[in-house]
């Protein structure tokens, strides 16, 4: 829809409250200031409204932020929401272009992204001659600063070809390294055949600059020479737990180079202390060995793995710990009594604190306060009916009144509809039974679960109307028992006592129904009206005329099905 | 010119646009409204976003004829 002049113009005296004229005019005076900023090229701003700025021939309008947001109410609090995957569609697109890629010239990406690939699963031959190539150059610049021999043995290195390389990584033995041992063999003839692989070893690990990668295999020719090559390569590559941690440290034979240092040279095994004492070069097996030695070796064997050593260590813990024992549990017991002590005292200043000003009445305690006692004393049996009538009154008309104001006993909300009632009425609704009424010590007590009502209540009152009514029973000694009852025609006399309320119906003529129901099945029932002032009149059907509360709550006991829960007890007048 | 006239002229202007009306203002210019709905947008990052929908004001001025 589209507003010309006139009717902006309109709405605008209407908002402004202006007189057409002075609109006019204030409009007019606008345009103008407008027109003469735009022709000195400066931008004129409405506060809260916007910037108008003149762009060449044209003339820009900005919003300001308030008449934004106040145009665009209905979309607040949305914002950009960012697409689940969407980062990920693109991403191909982004990653397409290896930007890398023309530094890296011909070399594909595997290339790029893993330099040390080819080593770590065997390698091209080609990528194995360039680097042994490039570290060829860097040494030969090395060695021809150095000795001569140390250029041959180099020189020797790579003369080996791929395959040797490639088997000195894996720890095979080739044919050269065969010959190289029986030429050690040959010129150490006092070596034993295991020497002479762990010579090897360490040969191998001064020649191939790989050879910390190749240790574990060196370790485990040391423990197994007779194995073949081929058995070793499976074993080195057999995935699990054996090649990765203490268990193929242990296959190294390590055990044996820290068993001297660990002390636990008596739980080897009798063939590696056959081996110890054969090896002579071995000064800690004849140190084990013998005893006769331990003495001349006191000061360096006994502080690591000496028994005597440890025998006298113990002893002297032994004796530091003994000695502290006794002072550090002493202070422990000492305040511990003293604690007791305290919380004892404070205890019987507490009681006794307390039992003074019981005593002198400050705080009321029965028993003690010397009030309550006399009281109790001067009470007559006459008082304290009266007193007790008194209460049960008071709690009987707060009942009402709460009832009358419906709150939680006769509200209609919670009103039930009584069946087999009501059959000529209006609404069937109207005939309502009364729904977890509270009782009367309930009531001075507060707050209690509504299913729990009816015991509490039954059993209160009870409670209550021991004490009423048995004072209670020589006042009204001119009516006989038989004046009262549940069942029989209502006696206008016997309206002094108690009556069990069924229903509390907004409508007489459900009222009436539910009486006559009630007459029908030989019931002593009543209808009193009630005011209320948030429903109007509510019409109680009770049933029953009894002189105490105990008689009433008897006769509930002894005919639980006519009262099932929906029922109170309450004075007739 | 008061402060109550220039109010009430945004005032006057602002509701109009709500209801999606096209204002004239003789000797100004036109305001209109301009509704730029839901859509996506992909961000240099390569993320894509969902915008939400906003009203926006387009002025054609009428100073200069």
């Amino acid at each position: 829809m589209h507003l010309d002049h006139d009717k902006f113009f309109d709405l605008l005296v209407e908002n402004s409250g202006m007189t057409a004229e002075k609109a006019q005019k204030q409009l007019d005076e606008l345009i103008t200031e407008m027109k003469a900023a735009f022709d000195e090229d400066e931008a004129y701003e409405i506060e809260g409204f916007g910037i108008f700025s003149k762009l060449g021939s044209n003339v820009l309008f900005i919003p300001a932020e308030e008449l934004e947001t106040e145009i665009n109410y209905k979309y607040a609090g949305m914002e950009p929401i960012e697409l689940p995957g969407s980062a990920e569609t693109s991403e191909p697109e982004g990653f397409s272009e290896n930007p890398i890629q023309g530094i890296m010239g011909s070399s594909d990406q595997q290339e790029y992204e893993d330099p040390f690939a080819a080593l770590l699963n065997g390698g091209d031959d080609e990528e194995l001659d360039d680097s042994l190539e490039e570290d060829s150059l860097d040494d030969d610049a090395f060695l021809e600063a150095t000795e001569p021999e140390l250029k041959e043995e180099v020189a020797e290195e790579e003369s080996l070809d791929d395959e040797d390389v490639l088997s000195e990584f894996f720890g095979e033995e080739t044919e050269e390294d065969e010959s190289e041992t029986e030429s050690l063999v040959d010129a150490i003839d006092a070596l034993s055949e295991e020497e002479d692989k762990v010579e090897d070893s360490t040969e191998l690990e001064e020649e191939d600059p790989f050879g910390h990668l190749s240790e574990e295999e060196d370790s485990v020719v040391d423990e197994e020479p007779q194995d073949d090559s081929e058995d070793l390569e499976e074993e080195f590559f057999k995935p699990g737990p054996e090649s990765w941690g203490i268990d193929a440290h242990k296959e190294a034979g390590q055990e044996n180079a820290f068993s001297g240092l660990m002390g636990d040279v008596k739980e080897e095994s009798d063939d590696e202390i056959a081996f110890n004492s054969d090896n002579d070069e071995d000064p800690f097996s004849d140190v084990e060995s013998s005893p006769e030695n331990k003495e001349d070796f006191v000061p360096v064997v006994t502080n690591v793995s000496s028994e005597g050593a440890k025998k006298e260590n113990n002893d002297i813990l032994d004796e530091v710990l003994n000695s502290k024992d006794p002072n550090a549990k002493t202070p422990k017991k000492k305040n511990l009594v003293a604690t007791i002590i305290n919380v004892l005292l404070i205890v019987i200043i507490l009681a006794g604190s307390g039992y003074l000003l019981a005593y002198f009445d400050v705080i009321h305690v029965e028993g003690i306060t010397k009030g309550t006692t006399q009281v109790k004393e001067r009470t007559t049996p006459q008082q304290n009916k009266e007193k007790l009538s008194e209460a049960f009154d008071d709690l009987t008309s707060e009942m009402q009144e709460k009832m009358q104001q419906g709150a939680g006993v006769a509200t209609p909300e919670k009103e039930v509809e009584v069946p087999n009632t009501n059959a000529g009425t209006d609404k069937p609704q109207t005939a309502k039974a009364v729904k977890s009424t509270p009782s009367v010590s309930q009531k001075a007590k507060e707050q209690e679960p509504p299913k729990e009502a009816t015991t509490a209540k039954t059993s209160s009152a009870a409670n209550l109307a021991t004490a009423v009514g048995a004072n209670s029973s020589n006042s009204e000694t001119s009516l006989s028992n038989a004046d009262y009852g549940l069942y029989g025609a209502i006696n206008d006399e016997a309206n002094s006592g108690y009556t069990i309320v069924l229903y509390s119906l907004s409508k007489k003529t459900g009222a009436d129904d539910a009486v006559n129901k009630l007459k029908a099945k030989g019931l002593r029932a009543m209808i009193k009206e009630t005011p209320s002032t948030k429903y109007g009149v509510l019409y109680r059907v009770s049933v029953g005329q009894f002189r105490t509360l105990v008689d009433a709550a008897t006769a509930v006991e002894e005919n639980k099905d006519i009262f099932i829960e929906n029922y109170f007890i309450t004075k007739i007048k | 010119m008061t402060k109550d006239f220039l109010k009430a002229f945004g005032i006057t202007i602002r509701d109009q646009i709500i209801m999606k009306n096209s204002v004239e203002v003789k000797g100004l210019g036109v305001f209109k409204a301009e509704h730029t709905s839901q859509q996506q947008e992909k961000r240099a990052d390569g993320s894509i976003v969902m915008l939400p929908p906003k009203d926006s004001i387009e002025f054609k001025s009428q100073v200069g004829e």
